[in-house]
C-alpha cells in the first residue's frame, strides 16, 4: 500500500485533476448504482407502487412540483430520480458485463492469432475487418431485430461489437512478445504452448487493455442508449438511461423537458467521468508518453 | 415566417418570375404535403386493408356507394339503387366515368372486381353478395343470401377495379401502377419516403381542387409536430396529444380534432389453458374478469396518457350505432373499485393473482406503449402481474392471429364504419369456426350461444327495427359477460397550417378531393 502511495502513478494521479474529476464521478455512480435503489422510496421497476394520478408531475422547484419527486416524474408516474438511479444500474451493468465479455474472446481470440498465427490468424482478423468496416450501431442493431429485444439480446449484440479492438490490440503485442528472448528461452525449454500463452505472453499484453476496458464501458453505454432510444433495448417496463431518455424524447415538445433532460444529464457524467479517468490511464501506461 | 410546401414554394417562384417578365398572373398550383403517422402497405385494394392504405385507395378509386364525412351514405359510381324483392337489388351506375387511363367504366367492371374480391384475401368485402350480374352496360344486379338490409353500407368498402388494366398488370403490379377512377392518380411512390398523387382532370364529380397531393410517413409523433412547425409538412395526421397545447399556441397553425368511431378494446382469453398463463386460466371465471375491468380506470388513462383527449367508451359500438343498448353503460357498471376487484379475485380464488402477457403496439393507437404500461400498474394492484409485449403494427397483426396460438390478453382497436354492431359482434364474438364468414377475428376464443343465435337472427331479419332490437340485447349479453373491456375512444387529431382546409371524417380516411389551399 506504501509502495502504491509513493509511486509515480498516484503522484501524478494526485497532480491531474481530470484524473480526479472522472474518478470522482466514477465513484459517484458506482455509490448510486450500489446504494442508490436503497435510498428511494419508489421502485420504478415494480407496477405496484406507480399510480397514473402521479405522472408528469414537475421537479419539486418548479410550480406543482412534490417533494416526494424530487425531479419530476414522467410519464406514468415514475419519479425520474429513481428512475435515473435504477436506469444507471442497468446500463452500467449492460456496459461492465459486455465489457468483460467483449475482452475474454477478444483477448483468447487475439492470443490464438498472434501466437500460432497462420490460418488461425487469417480466418479471425479478416473477420474483424469486415466488422470494423461497418458501424457498430449498425451491427447492434442488426443483430437485435434478428434475435430480439431484452437485455441479454442487448448483451450479445454488444459483445459482438466489441470484441474485435481486443482481439487486434492483442495480436499486436504478441506478435512483438513472442519475437523476445523470454518467449523463446521457454520454447527452447519445451513448455507446452498453453502455458508459454498464460503465463509469458498474456501478463505482457494485459495492459494497453485496460485503457481499451475502461473507455469501452462509456462507449457500451451510449450503445445500449442508443439501441434503447431507437426502441429495440431494455424492455420498456424497466427503462435504462437510453429508453428514459426516448420515453421523455416525445413529451419534449410540450415543455415536460425533465423527463429527458436528467437522464441525459445523467448518461453525460457517467460517459464523460469514464472517459477522463480512461485518458489518464492512457497517459499513464503507455511508455512511448513518458 | 409562413412556410409554403416545396413544390408551392417553386410554383410561385415561378409565378413571380412570370409577373416580373412579363406582367401577366400566373396561376399558382396549389399542392399540399400531408403527414402520416406511416406508409401504406399497398395500393391495391383487394391486398390487404389498413389506415393508410385505405387512405391512398379512396384517392385512386371509388366505391358504387359513397361514404361521406360524417358516416352517411349516399351515390357514388351508382347513381341510384332500388329492391327488386328482399334479397334482390339493382344498381343504376353512373355514366361517363373514365379510368385514370381512359377506359369508360362498365358495369362489366364491378362484376369483375366482385368476382375478383371473392378469390383475393378480402373475401370479406362481398360475403353478402350470393351473385351478381350486368342487366345492361350501366345497370348490376346484386343478389343477397338473405335478406341484408344494409348491402349499400358494405358496398362503400369495394373499390371499383379496371377489368382490363387489372386483368392485364397482374395483382403484384397493381400494388405498384394502381388505377381506378379516383379523383388522383399516383405520379410515384418511394416507398418509406414519399407518395406523390397528381389531380384526374376528368374525375366525374369535378376537377380536385389540389393540384398534387405528397403524402410522406413520419413515424414518431414529435418529428411529426417538428415537420409541421417547420413547414416541412402543412398537415398532420395524429398530432401528439402532448403536443396539442403547443401547436395551439403557435401563430400560424390550427389543432382540428374530432371524436373517432375506433374503440381500444382489451381481449379477454377464454380458453382453459392460456398461452402466457401458467396452469388453467383464471380469465374463464366472470369475477376474473370483472375484477380486471374494475381495476381499470379508464378516466384516470383519458386524464392523464391521453391529456383528455379521448372518450372512454360505455359499450362496444358508440351511441349512433344500431344495436347500441339503450341506457347502459360499461363504466357504470364496473366502476373502479379495487376493493371489489380484490374481493372478487379472492371468491374466484385468485387473491394471490397470477402472471400474464399483454400484447399491445407501440405505433397503431394513440399513445398505445403508455397506455399499456399504465395498464401493468393498474392490474398490479390486485396482483396481476401483467408483462409487457410491446411491437410495432407490422409483426402485431401477425402475432396475434387468430387461433392466436402466443396470446392471453391483447390490446388492439376496433372501428366500425358501417354505423352498425352487427359485423362487429359477427365478427368479434361469434364462436369460431361454427359458421364460414363468422368468429373470425374472435382472438378470446369466446363462445357463447346464446349470442351467436341473436347475431343469427339479427343477420337473418330484412327490417332494421328488429335488427336493433337483436343486436341490443346481445349488446346487453356482452356487457354483462365481459369477454372484452372496452377503453376508449380515440379522438382523431389533426394540426393544419393557416390556410388549409380540411373537414376531419368520421371513419379517419383524409381525402384530399375535399380539401383546399387558400390562394
Amino acid at each position: 500500500m506504501t509502495a502504491f502511495l509513493q509511486s509515480e502513478f498516484f503522484h501524478n494521479y494526485c497532480r491531474s485533476s481530470s484524473a480526479m474529476i472522472g474518478s470522482g464521478l466514477m465513484a459517484f455512480f458506482a455509490l448510486a448504482v450500489l446504494i442508490g435503489p436503497f435510498l428511494v422510496a419508489q421502485n420504478p421497476y415494480d407496477n405496484a407502487t406507480l399510480n397514473l394520478l402521479d405522472s408528469y408531475k414537475p421537479p419539486m422547484w418548479l410550480e406543482g412540483g412534490d417533494p416526494q419527486f424530487p425531479l419530476g416524474t414522467d410519464g406514468q408516474g415514475r419519479d425520474v430520480w429513481a428512475s435515473i438511479l435504477y436506469g444507471a444500474r442497468i446500463s452500467l451493468f449492460i456496459g461492465l458485463v459486455a465489457m468483460i465479455a467483449s475482452c475474454t474472446i477478444g483477448t483468447v481470440l487475439g492470443l490464438i492469432a498472434g501466437f500460432y498465427g497462420g490460418l488461425a490468424d487469417s480466418i479471425i482478423m479478416r473477420i474483424a475487418d469486415i466488422q470494423l468496416s461497418f458501424p457498430s450501431i449498425l451491427i447492434a442493431l442488426f443483430l437485435m431485430s434478428a434475435v430480439g429485444t431484452g437485455i441479454d439480446k442487448v448483451l450479445i449484440a454488444l459483445t459482438a461489437v466489441g470484441w474485435v479492438v481486443y482481439a487486434r490490440t492483442v495480436r499486436g503485442s504478441t506478435l512483438s512478445e513472442i519475437e523476445k528472448e523470454y518467449v523463446q528461452a521457454a520454447k527452447v525449454a519445451g513448455l507446452p504452448n498453453t502455458k508459454i500463452i498464460r503465463k509469458h505472453v498474456l501478463p505482457n499484453v494485459l495492459t494497453p487493455l485496460i485503457v481499451i476496458a475502461t473507455i469501452q464501458v462509456g462507449t457500451f453505454v451510449l450503445i445500449e442508449a442508443s439501441l434503447s432510444f431507437l426502441g429495440v433495448g431494455v424492455p420498456i417496463t424497466k427503462p435504462s438511461l437510453g429508453l428514459l431518455i426516448k420515453n421523455g424524447f416525445d413529451v419534449l415538445f410540450s415543455g415536460l423537458w425533465w423527463t429527458s433532460v436528467f437522464p441525459g444529464f445523467a448518461i453525460m457524467m457517467l460517459v464523460f467521468g469514464i472517459n477522463l479517468f480512461g485518458d489518464f490511464l492512457r497517459d499513464e501506461l503507455n511508455p512511448r508518453l513518458k | 415566417m409562413k412556410y409554403l410546401s416545396e413544390t408551392a414554394l417553386r410554383a410561385s417562384a415561378l409565378g413571380v418570375a412570370l409577373m416580373a417578365t412579363t406582367a401577366s398572373v400566373a396561376l399558382a398550383e396549389k399542392a399540399v404535403t400531408i403527414g402520416l403517422t406511416a406508409d401504406p402497405s399497398h395500393l391495391y385494394p383487394l391486398a390487404g386493408e389498413e389506415l393508410s392504405s385505405n387512405i391512398m385507395y379512396y384517392h385512386i378509386y371509388d366505391p358504387l356507394v359513397k361514404r361521406s364525412t360524417d358516416l352517411t351514405f349516399g351515390p357514388g359510381l351508382a347513381e341510384s339503387w332500388e329492391n327488386v324483392d328482399d334479397t334482390t337489388w339493382r344498381f343504376k351506375l353512373r355514366e361517363g366515368v373514365k379510368f385514370h387511363n381512359g377506359n369508360d367504366f362498365t358495369a362489366e367492371d364491378v362484376v369483375f372486381t366482385v368476382e375478383k374480391a371473392r378469390e383475393s384475401i378480402r373475401p370479406d368485402l362481398v360475403a353478402n353478395i350470393a351473385s351478381i350480374s350486368a342487366v345492361d352496360d350501366m345497370t348490376v344486379e346484386i343478389k343477397t343470401p338473405k335478406p341484408y338490409a344494409v348491402l349499400p353500407n358494405d358496398l362503400a368498402e369495394l373499390l371499383i377495379l379496371d377489368k382490363e388494366y387489372t386483368t392485364e398488370v397482374g395483382d403484384e403490379k397493381m400494388d405498384r401502377e394502381p388505377m381506378g377512377t379516383g379523383p388522383y392518380k399516383l405520379e410515384n411512390w418511394t416507398k418509406e419516403e414519399k407518395l406523390v398523387l397528381s389531380a384526374f382532370d376528368d374525375y366525374w364529380a369535378g376537377e380536385p381542387k389540389i393540384d398534387t397531393v405528397t403524402f410522406r410517413p413520419i413515424t414518431n409523433p414529435a418529428t411529426r409536430t417538428a415537420a409541421l412547425l417547420t413547414g416541412e409538412v402543412d398537415v398532420i395526421q395524429d398530432l401528439a396529444v402532448r403536443d396539442v397545447d403547443r401547436v395551439k399556441s403557435e401563430d400560424g397553425f390550427e389543432v382540428i380534432t374530432r371524436p373517432s368511431l375506433l374503440n381500444l378494446v382489451l381481449a379477454m382469453d377464454m380458453r382453459e389453458k392460456s398461452p402466457t398463463i401458467e396452469g388453467e386460466n383464471p380469465m374463464t371465471d366472470q369475477r376474473v374478469r370483472e375484477a380486471i375491468a374494475r381495476a381499470i380506470d379508464a378516466n384516470a388513462i383519458n386524464e392523464i396518457v391521453m391529456n383528455g383527449l379521448a372518450t372512454p367508451s360505455d359499450q362496444f359500438v358508440p351511441e349512433s350505432h344500431i344495436g347500441h343498448a339503450d341506457g347502459m353503460s360499461f363504466r357504470e357498471m364496473y366502476p373502479v373499485d379495487i376493493e371489489k376487484a380484490n374481493e372478487l379475485m379472492a371468491e374466484a380464488g385468485y387473491a394471490d393473482g397470477f402472471t400474464m402477457t399483454l400484447d399491445a403496439t407501440n405505433n397503431r393507437y394513440v399513445n398505445d406503449a403508455q397506455i399499456a404500461q399504465a395498464l401493468a400498474s393498474m392490474l398490479a394492484k390486485i396482483n396481476i402481474d401483467l408483462e409487457l409485449n410491446i411491437m410495432p403494427k407490422s409483426n402485431f397483426w401477425g402475432y396475434i392471429r387468430v387461433p392466436t396460438e402466443n396470446s392471453s390478453f391483447i390490446m388492439s382497436g376496433w372501428d366500425v364504419p358501417e354505423g352498425d354492431a352487427g359485423s362487429m359482434y359477427g365478427a368479434l364474438f361469434y364462436t369460431r369456426d361454427k359458421k364460414e364468414g363468422y368468429g373470425q377475428v374472435n382472438r378470446g376464443s369466446y363462445s357463447n350461444p346464446e349470442l351467436d343465435a341473436l347475431v343469427d337472427k339479427a343477420d337473418a331479419t330484412p327490417s332494421i327495427e328488429e335488427r336493433d332490437a337483436y343486436l341490443q340485447e346481445a349488446s346487453k349479453l356482452l356487457l354483462e359477460d365481459i369477454p372484452m373491456i372496452p377503453v376508449h375512444y380515440e379522438q382523431d387529431i389533426y394540426a393544419v397550417r393557416d390556410g388549409i382546409h380540411l373537414e376531419p371524417r368520421v371513419d379517419k380516411f383524409i381525402w384530399a378531393f375535399d380539401m383546399d389551399v387558400a390562394e
